[in-house]
């Protein structure tokens, strides 16, 4: 990075904000946005193009510390600055997992290489193990907002317990699933896995801990999130619930809204995911609840794996995707959602759960310049050559997309330039 | 006509398309006729005779020939079939399937086999029928009637008993059927 | 041309019917003095059983050997699996030295279908059980077998139209259930599934078969009772209540045979749990019990599908 930034001035696009739409001219310059253009501004046509404000991921995992062989902070960022991302918030499955102070200190010196703002989400029991509680308050006190076992926690009095004791203005995300109604699925259970003859996780085992954990939020007050819900049922809930004043938020990653459990008929392990990937009935369900922000937040939830680990057999190999890169242009041009709606869940309302305050603001002059250029219409085929993430587990490999980040403004400095990393 | 004589010659497939006769019903009979007698000349009698037709064109000549020695000697010759599919040296080159029955109703150890076909050709099917007979005992020996020999040999194979010997282009094909014998093209 | 045998849902009925026309040929093979041909002399198959099975395993190796083929056995457990190395490296291990088949087995559904992603061209996949998901060559051997029963050598149009299976047993866990359904309905016979509701799949709304619980009342309207294994372990799982109300419900007892019409016969892919599907002396005592006919028959059955698969050059729709 130089140690003077440049000065920018992006003609010719539409700003998309909370305020609405307009054509306007934007000036950047020494990392903010600004009323007028400096005399060295660099022009660039942005016509035909879309300005918003950058987007924010709530949940990926960049490998580090633990799964370097997999990805890290560098490779990681770099795929999300590339998918217009200029916020992200690291899961808490780390290896080790991020549950003490002295954890978040290194995790927080690898997020320095990060090409976009990168937070860490920290555990709420001890090792992720859902026995006890991780230090809460502490963490807290040390920036850490976002609260998260990774899997389920099957300890409600201990969920309580981490609901009442957080600080205010932490959230408390859980992923709602039965740890006992499992029965080890490799799939979602339903006409699909009776013909593949695999176990199944039928949508009973995540709807039953949604109606728990939104009765909790009641109960408690504290501020709860649903993370990566999969089954219509779940939605039917949250929609009843803030019809009748619960505050909660909930996420589902952009592979929930399209694929489906047909998607396994091949038995190719790249389709495994948790949750698992429902009925279409469950997909179009999911998407209506982006759709009339029942559901809040969109999430890549990327998640790399060796191209080894997605070789096993399809009930042992590892879960999930890694789609950052295609998240944004599979959101805008794949779901037949309003560009308002696309941006509200990627990014306006994700930096307002979790607390990113430079990102998803209105594109005006004295905000920070953390700004995503992206193209509605220009359609491209995802090459796998030009991945930038190490991850092989990527199911959008040669998939032709409509809707393109174009380029991706963080801090002011152009770190993504024709949809190419350039930093 | 045989599906072996369609499957051997180019253009592999295809429509039977007749060209001339080359010998109709009463010649056949009179060509079958002598071959009998020449089989219970050449063998002094039919003791332990088997008559092995192949599968499927030599089958209605074997029962031909059978019913022939009977109302000559008086005797019921065994007939049996064999179905070559599974001994050809060609499997995997072309397509090849064992549709038809391979029976044999004795054990063939020192007996004359009496191999019947309709059309001699390339003598490949002949060697392996040659091959598959070992699997169902030790004959003494083992003789080959066809009704037509077209010539073309690439093996050393030759007939002990000749309805005619026909020589042929190898484009050609010839049908042996009830009515008599054809020498035609595959046409596409 | 057909190049694997994976699952029976790729086969069409016209497939089925081949396939168990040429297994004709191949019983009358296994009947003669030198029960062997030439047919694959040359051709390597490579057994790789990452499942421990002795039957499958020996059929399929006898089956080979009778078509003059050689036959590499790579068993998993004493294998460089334990060492880390994948299926993957296992397999073109295996290509590199040179085979022309693999007949794969494994506990984990859907592993066939993934080595078949990975073979080069020219390589045939044959399915020998995957997890819970299909047996196919158990389900031709067993259809063909019914087929010999009640109509004699199977010829070109094999059918079991008319015909009443009831598949009784751990139906949810079973790969033989799912390829035995396949199988018998493709040729026209009816199958009903008799299982307690925890042993039955998740959703077979749109399976073509019936569903009982009442083993009574279905079994005089069969002609055929497939028994099917049922593994102490679905207790421990509280799949199923005790063994003795299991026994009552749903076991073949000497009350219950009684029920069976007089052409009736019984199936049993083997190897038998006496006591719990079946009460030992009942099976002793039937007089029309297929058990011993379907392992023969498994022979030639496997004979035709490595003989169509390396050797026919013939398309299989």
């Amino acid at each position: 990075m130089s140690s003077r930034l440049l000065s920018y001035f992006f003609k010719g696009g539409e700003v998309v904000d909370q305020s609405g739409r307009r054509y306007e001219d934007v000036a950047v310059s020494d990392g903010m946005i600004v009323k007028q253009p400096t005399d060295d501004a660099i022009e660039i046509d942005i016509s035909g193009c879309v300005m918003s404000a950058g987007l924010v991921d709530l949940s990926v995992n960049f490998g580090e510390p633990g799964f370097e062989d997999v990805e890290c902070v560098d490779s990681g960022s770099r795929a999300a600055a590339r998918g217009g991302f200029t916020a992200v918030l690291n899961s808490s499955d780390t290896f080790p997992v991020l549950d003490c102070p002295s954890m978040l200190a290194e995790a927080e010196l690898l997020f320095a290489k990060s090409i976009c703002e990168m937070r860490a989400s920290a555990t709420i029991t001890v090792g992720g193990k859902g026995l006890s509680l991780a230090p809460l308050r502490e963490l807290s006190t040390k920036g850490v907002r976002w609260f998260s076992d990774r899997g389920a926690i099957e300890n409600k009095s201990l969920l309580r317990n981490a609901m009442e004791y957080s600080l205010s203005g932490s959230v408390i995300s859980v992923r709602p699933r039965s740890g006992s109604l499992n029965v080890n699925g490799a799939m979602h259970e339903g006409k699909w896995s009776a013909i593949l003859g695999l176990p199944g996780e039928p949508s009973v085992s995540e709807t039953s801990e949604v109606a728990a954990i939104i009765d909790l939020a009641h109960v408690t007050g504290a501020r709860v999130h649903l993370d990566r819900i999969s089954a219509a049922e779940s939605v039917q809930l949250l929609r009843e619930a803030k019809r009748n004043g619960v505050e909660i938020t909930s996420s589902v990653t952009i592979q929930h809204l399209m694929f489906t459990d047909s998607d396994c008929a091949a038995y190719d392990p790249m389709y495994r995911a948790e949750p698992p990937y429902r009925s279409d009935e469950d997909r179009k369900a999911l998407i209506l609840g982006v759709e009339d922000r029942t559901i809040d937040i969109v999430v890549s939830d990327h998640r790399p794996a060796t191209a080894e680990a997605k070789e096993l057999p399809f009930d042992k190999s590892a879960k999930g995707a890694a789609g950052i890169e295609a998240t944004a242009a599979l959101l805008m041009g794949s779901c037949g959602l309003e560009l308002e709606v696309v941006l509200d869940a990627l990014s306006w309302r994700p930096a307002k759960v979790a607390g990113f305050v430079n990102h998803g603001n209105l594109v005006r002059p004295g905000n920070v310049a953390n700004l995503t250029v992206l193209n509605p219409k220009a359609s491209w085929k995802f090459q796998a050559s030009e991945q930038v993430s190490r991850g092989r587990n990527n199911p959008y490999f040669e998939k032709i997309l409509t809707g393109r980040v174009i380029h991706t403004i963080y801090r002011g400095e152009l770190v993504v330039t024709d949809s190419e990393v350039v930093v | 006509m045989a599906d072996r004589e369609r499957r051997m010659t180019p253009p592999f497939g295809g429509v039977f398309v007749a060209t001339s006769t080359i010998l109709d019903q009463a010649q056949v009979h009179r060509a079958l006729t002598r071959i009998s007698h020449e089989i219970i000349e050449k063998n002094r009698g039919l003791d332990n005779i088997v008559l092995v037709a192949l599968q499927t064109g030599g089958v209605q000549v074997a029962e031909h020939i059978a019913q022939l020695l009977f109302e000559i000697e008086g005797v019921d010759v065994p007939t049996g079939t064999i179905d070559v599919a599974l001994y050809r040296d060609d499997i995997g080159l072309r397509p090849v399937m064992p549709e038809a029955e391979t029976t044999i109703p004795v054990d063939l150890t020192a007996k004359t086999v009496v191999l019947v076909d309709d059309v001699l050709f390339t003598g490949r099917t002949i060697r392996a029928a040659l091959d598959a007979l070992n699997d169902f005992g030790r004959p003494r020996a083992v003789q080959l009637a066809v009704v037509i020999d077209r010539g073309h040999r690439e093996l050393p194979i030759r007939p002990d008993f000749v309805g005619k010997n026909l020589p042929t282009r190898r484009e050609e094909v010839v049908d042996v059927n009830p009515e008599g014998v054809l020498l035609g093209v595959m046409r596409k | 041309m057909m190049k694997h045998l994976l699952e029976l849902e790729e086969l069409d009925l016209e497939g089925i019917q081949a396939i168990l026309q040429l297994t004709d040929r191949f019983v009358e093979v296994g009947e003669r003095a030198i029960p062997k041909v030439p047919a694959l002399r040359g051709k390597t198959v490579a057994n790789m059983f990452f499942e421990d099975s002795t039957r499958t395993r020996l059929s399929f190796d006898v089956a080979a050997k009778r078509l003059s083929a050689d036959v590499l056995t790579f068993s998993a457990s004493s294998s460089s699996l334990n060492k880390g190395e994948s299926i993957r490296d296992s397999v073109e291990t295996l290509e590199a030295m040179g085979i022309n088949a693999i007949v794969v087995r494994h506990s984990s559904s859907g592993v066939p279908q993934q080595i078949s992603r990975w073979v080069n061209e020219g390589i045939s996949v044959i399915n020998a059980g995957d997890g819970w998901h299909a047996h196919p060559t158990q389900g031709l051997l067993d259809a063909y077998t019914v087929c010999e029963h009640f109509r004699g050598p199977a010829g070109p149009a094999a059918s079991l139209q008319g015909l009443h299976v009831g598949l009784v047993g751990d139906i949810l866990h079973s790969r033989v259930a799912r390829s035995d359904i396949q199988a018998y309905t493709a040729l026209g016979a009816t199958v009903t599934l008799i299982a307690p509701p925890t042993l039955l799949p998740a959703d077979i709304s749109t399976w073509p078969v019936r569903v009982s619980q009442d083993l009574d009342q279905v079994l005089p309207t069969l002609d055929v009772l497939g028994l099917l294994r049922v593994q102490r372990e679905r207790m421990a799982e509280g799949s199923i209540g005790s063994m003795r109300e299991y026994i009552e419900e749903f076991s073949l007892t000497q009350r219950r045979v009684k029920l069976l019409s007089d052409t009736a016969v019984i199936t049993h892919p083997g190897p038998v749990v006496r006591g719990v599907e079946v009460t030992g002396s009942v099976l002793d005592e039937y007089p029309r019990v297929l058990k011993n006919r379907q392992v023969s028959n498994g022979v030639a059955v496997r004979m035709a599908v490595l003989f169509l698969l390396l050797g026919s050059g013939a398309e299989l729709v």
